[in-house]
């Protein structure tokens, strides 16, 4: 059997990312279950839980939460589908096997699908990921 | 493919914007007069709910123009969930953009908890 080879999207925290536990995050594609509004500034992402999958059957309530900070919705109406949008042109990247870098806030960097969106209010993860490890 | 939901003009709750992946659609139903419910895998992962989009059609009043209105309704969602592009989304249906294929007035969604 050949293992798929799929991208992967970076997200990282504000701080030195990736030294303390959940700091930096990194999930495949294909995991990515769906998106919805979570605050007049932030978007959240859903991330099947890596104890639990569909295909196994897993018991519910196991997913990983990665709410992204944007602009809000008082200044742009359409924020929360742009974010949306943007997501979906990055996991629609037709390389294969990359590690993509989403959001990493430490560093001050976004994906470039998000540059339009990251004028007014730089987009970032300023809430702790919601990890169910 | 990501499938996006937009059922108000304003995005202020879970309800108002939502997203999932095209290959979580598990079909739809007829659950009232005028009405068809979608179904999509939910973050919760639950075997028997998933979240569903109740989507409203007109109920003219004679069985055979709601169903011909049904299936109009399953047939534009059923279209927007093959749709293969390169920017790798859809717009189902949306107040703010006025994307409102196949008859469909209104939606509805419910998440599962």
């Amino acid at each position: 059997m050949v293992k798929p080879v799929e991208n992967y999207l970076y997200f990282a925290l504000t701080g030195t990312a990736g030294d303390a536990a959940n700091d930096a995050v990194c999930y495949p594609v294909s995991t990515f279950i769906g998106a919805t509004w979570n605050h007049a500034a932030r978007t959240i992402l859903r991330f099947e839980d890596n104890t639990a999958n569909t295909i196994d059957g897993a018991v519910s309530k196991k997913f990983n939460d990665v709410v992204l900070t944007h602009e809000t919705l008082a200044t742009r109406g359409t924020i929360h589908m742009d974010i949306v949008k943007a997501m979906a042109k990055i996991m629609a990247n037709p390389g294969r096997g990359k590690v993509i870098t989403v959001v990493d806030t430490a560093n001050g960097v976004v994906a470039e699908e998000f540059e339009a969106l990251n004028n007014t209010t730089a987009i970032s993860c300023a809430t702790a990921f919601g990890i169910t490890q | 493919m990501i499938t996006i939901y937009n059922a108000h003009a304003t995005i202020n709750s879970t309800a108002t914007l939502n997203a999932y992946q095209t290959k979580d659609f598990y079909g739809m139903e007829s659950t009232a007069a005028g009405v068809v419910t979608s179904a999509y895998l939910g973050a919760v992962n639950h075997s028997d709910a998933g979240d569903l989009i109740a989507l409203t059609v007109v109920s003219s009043g004679t069985d055979d123009a709601d169903r011909i209105n049904r299936i109009a309704a399953m047939d534009a969602m059923v279209s927007k969930n093959n749709v293969v592009n390169k920017q790798g989304f859809v717009v189902a249906f949306s107040e703010i953009e006025n994307v409102k294929p196949g008859g469909i007035t209104g939606i509805a969604v419910t998440i599962d908890s």
